[in-house]
């Protein structure tokens, strides 16, 4: 018998389905699980796997139309199989079960291919626990679980945690509209998008519960600036890395050194982690998101430019699967393009730590002799939460990386 | 109201019943000449005579197949086990022939029989007198069960038992029959499978039974202090068991605590776990926890005897558990 497909419910956000792009056409095959289709969601495009397995017979939505949720997109089955007597009986079917479905609650339906999707994306991830209530009030009021610190045993999110968190930000937000007392012409109203939401909520989160200190110091930037200039000359178009990705690589070298840095705080223990995930913050036009450089500790600096440039891309096409962007252990956020000479940056929770770099300017210096010289100067703030991190950690870190900044043999032999 | 101890409210629940229906009867070891081992039928020989107040030899067995039989012909006998611990001997007449004789006869053989007595451990009586068999009488069809040591509800529901067409096992308490209350007087009747909210509560859920449900009191009484409120859902009747009660404050409250007499294994308890996260999984936020007996024979010694038995702290260390406190 023919299966239909539906237009699935990849977030809870989401009010109607667009395709992207299918991935098979009419009349080829298809395999149950394998992707067939790519959808559009609030947040990013997402690849979709097929429900059966048999032939792809009609497409209903095509490439870049939308429809409502649940509604048929495509029919599988045998090739002699009649599709539109497939979708008439499928939607009498539909109509039959309506009356009673209306009884259950609305978001019943939908509930299975969101946790379909949710585990074919998180496969890769720890297991996220947390109370059924917890996941119900969180569904209700969107939000993201994964951005939440369990306090039950394991790391569970108990629906304290979740009403906590909703309670944190709607408790913020008034005190902030009492400011924008301006006449209502003189003003435009900017809806919220998940993304603005989320990064609302996360860094108030951070900013009421992980006391930040902040450390600053200057690197001399001139030996390995000449050095790269020196080695892309050398080097294929494919292997060439930039500034940052050389940061990335110099700090995920210290962060071995130092996994008291590279550390979460649990509640009732903190997490040191044997492998560094490096996020690094992209800005984009809608607000701001850090995928994550896997084991950015163990990659060359080839791999790290490599992976940097696709992450990005992805990012600036909106495709980044919640896999780039969750997990990350610390965070780089560069403004130095921007012509940002220092600042501070907001911890990104559960992390201890974020590193603010800023742009590298040519700056004189006293040198051992007494002699005013001139050097390229760049300055980094490192964001601690003091729960996990004391100053003299923070120091010890910051000078292993100035070590490794201004002497990259020293990477070699020490990192 | 009257307040009585349990023993005078189920002894008014009988003679009231015996004097409304003359083929009511009261069998058991000693319930005449010597006015009842726990003086629960004190003055009922006097009251009615030896043909309705009879006093049978000591073979569970015998006395209890003679009640299975008098139903069979029409009457409505009460029949006393001086515990539970000893009703195990008859349990061949209460399974196989009480519970099954309706079904069995093709509906032509009612049994309108209550078989009562104290449940559960009384105080130093050791192993083979301490026992819990509540579980194993829930899972027979056929039959009804009842659990109770509040006053008011045995005389409600021991008017309920007598009345009812069907075979009723009617646990109580050896500890409780002193226990007073308030009784309504006269026609007081409770539905059979009606649960009892004994204490309204926010934040979990304690479902508990006979003596368990003082114990229950106690736990509530020291968590208000610290400003945990405690509900305390009374089943009364385990089978069939008011579920409805137990899913409603569970979704209020949002955690469950069950706490019951007996050994922990295959129980009513497991049932009432199992119901919940069945029906109620959604509004879970901690795994229910359980609290019962340790599982060892009852000890005879008094201090290790009181540690397998529920206790006040293990009771306080679950709700702080499902509280994560």
């Amino acid at each position: 018998m023919a299966t239909v497909m539906e237009m699935p419910k990849l977030s809870d956000t989401m009010k109607e389905g667009a395709v992207a792009r299918w991935l098979k056409k009419e009349g080829e095959k298809v395999t149950a699980g394998l992707p067939v289709v790519e959808i559009e969601t609030d947040k990013a495009t997402m690849e979709f796997e097929s429900p059966a397995s048999g032939i792809l017979i009609k497409i209903i939505v095509g490439d870049k139309q939308t429809c409502d949720l649940n509604a048929p997109i495509a029919v599988i089955g045998k090739p002699e199989e009649n599709w539109q007597e497939a979708v008439d009986k499928y939607l009498s079917k539909k109509k039959g079960g309506a009356s009673a479905a209306k009884a259950a609650p609305a978001t019943a339906p939908a509930a299975a291919p969101v946790a379909a999707a949710a585990s074919s994306v998180t496969s890769s991830v720890d297991r996220l626990r947390a109370s059924p209530l917890a996941k119900r009030v969180a569904a209700d009021k969107g939000i993201d679980l994964r951005t939440v610190q369990g306090s039950g045993p394991n790391g569970r999110i108990i629906v304290k945690d979740v009403e906590s968190l909703s309670g944190g930000v709607a408790g913020a937000l008034p005190s902030v509209s009492s400011f924008t007392s301006v006449p209502a012409a003189e003003m435009e109203k900017v809806s919220l998008s998940m993304m603005r939401k989320t990064i609302a909520r996360r860094l108030v989160e951070s900013t009421s519960t992980a006391p930040h200190f902040y450390l600053t110091i200057s690197l001399n930037m001139g030996p390995l600036l000449a050095w790269r200039k020196a080695t892309l000359s050398k080097i294929s178009e494919g292997e060439k890395f930039s500034v940052n990705d050389l940061i990335v690589f110099l700090v995920s070298r210290a962060l071995r050194k130092h996994p008291n840095i590279n550390s979460s705080w649990q509640g009732d223990y903190i997490a040191q982690y044997n492998s560094v995930h490096m996020g690094v913050a992209v800005a984009l036009p809608a607000g701001l998101v850090t995928p994550v450089v896997r084991h950015s500790d163990k990659l060359s600096l080839v791999q790290i430019a490599q992976k940097n440039r696709e992450l990005i891309k992805l990012a600036r096409d909106g495709k980044l699967q919640p896999d780039d962007y969750s997990g990350g252990t610390f965070t780089i956020s560069n403004l130095g393009m921007s012509g940002i000479e220092d600042f501070t940056a907001i911890i990104n929770p559960p992390q201890a730590a974020i590193l603010a770099v800023g742009s590298t300017v040519a700056t004189p210096v006293v040198d051992e002799n007494g002699d005013i010289a001139v050097e390229q100067r760049m300055k980094v703030t490192l964001s601690c939460d003091h729960r996990v991190i004391d100053g003299a950690q923070g120091a010890e870190f910051l000078k292993t990386l100035k070590t490794f900044v201004e002497d990259p043999m020293a990477c070699l032999f020490m990192g | 109201m009257a307040i009585i101890s349990l023993r005078e409210a189920l002894r008014q629940a009988m003679t009231e019943e015996m004097e409304r229906e003359p083929t009511v009867f009261l069998m058991g070891e000693e319930v005449g000449e010597y006015n009842g081992a726990y003086k629960v039928s004190k003055g009922m020989l006097q009251q009615f005579g030896p043909m309705r107040v009879v006093d049978s030899p000591i073979s569970e067995a015998g006395f209890c197949g003679l009640g299975v039989g008098a139903a069979m012909v029409g009457m409505r006998p009460i029949i006393e086990m001086m515990t539970w611990n000893f009703a195990i001997q008859a349990f061949d007449q209460i399974i196989n022939h009480a519970a099954k004789m309706y079904y069995m006869s093709g509906g032509q053989f009612p049994i309108p029989m209550v078989i009562r007595g104290p449940h559960g451990a009384a105080h130093m009586l050791s192993a083979q007198h301490s026992q819990c068999v509540d579980h194993m009488l829930v899972n027979v069809p056929g039959m009804i069960v009842i659990s109770t040591v509040i006053p008011a509800d045995a005389k409600g529901l021991m008017k309920s038992a007598i009345r009812n067409n069907n075979p009723v096992c009617f646990l109580e308490s050896e500890m409780m029959y002193g226990k007073e209350g308030e009784v309504p007087e006269g026609e007081y009747l409770i539905p059979i499978g009606v649960g009892d909210i004994k204490r309204k509560g926010e934040h979990v859920t304690l479902v508990a039974w006979n003596k368990m449900v003082y114990l229950a009191f106690e736990v509530a009484d020291e968590l208000a202090q610290e400003g945990i409120e405690v509900e305390i859902i009374d089943p009364r009747t385990l089978q069939p068991l008011d579920e409805n009660m137990i899913f409603e404050s569970v979704r209020k409250t949002h955690r469950l605590v069950v706490l019951e007499e007996g050994w922990g294994i295959s129980t009513i308890g497991n049932y009432i776990v199992d119901r919940t996260v069945t029906e109620c999984f959604d509004d879970l936020d901690a795994p229910p926890a359980r609290v019962h007996n340790h599982f060892v024979p009852m000890p005879y010694n008094e201090t290790l005897e009181h540690e397998v038995l529920p206790t006040k702290e293990r009771t306080i260390e679950a709700i702080k558990k499902v509280l994560y406190r």
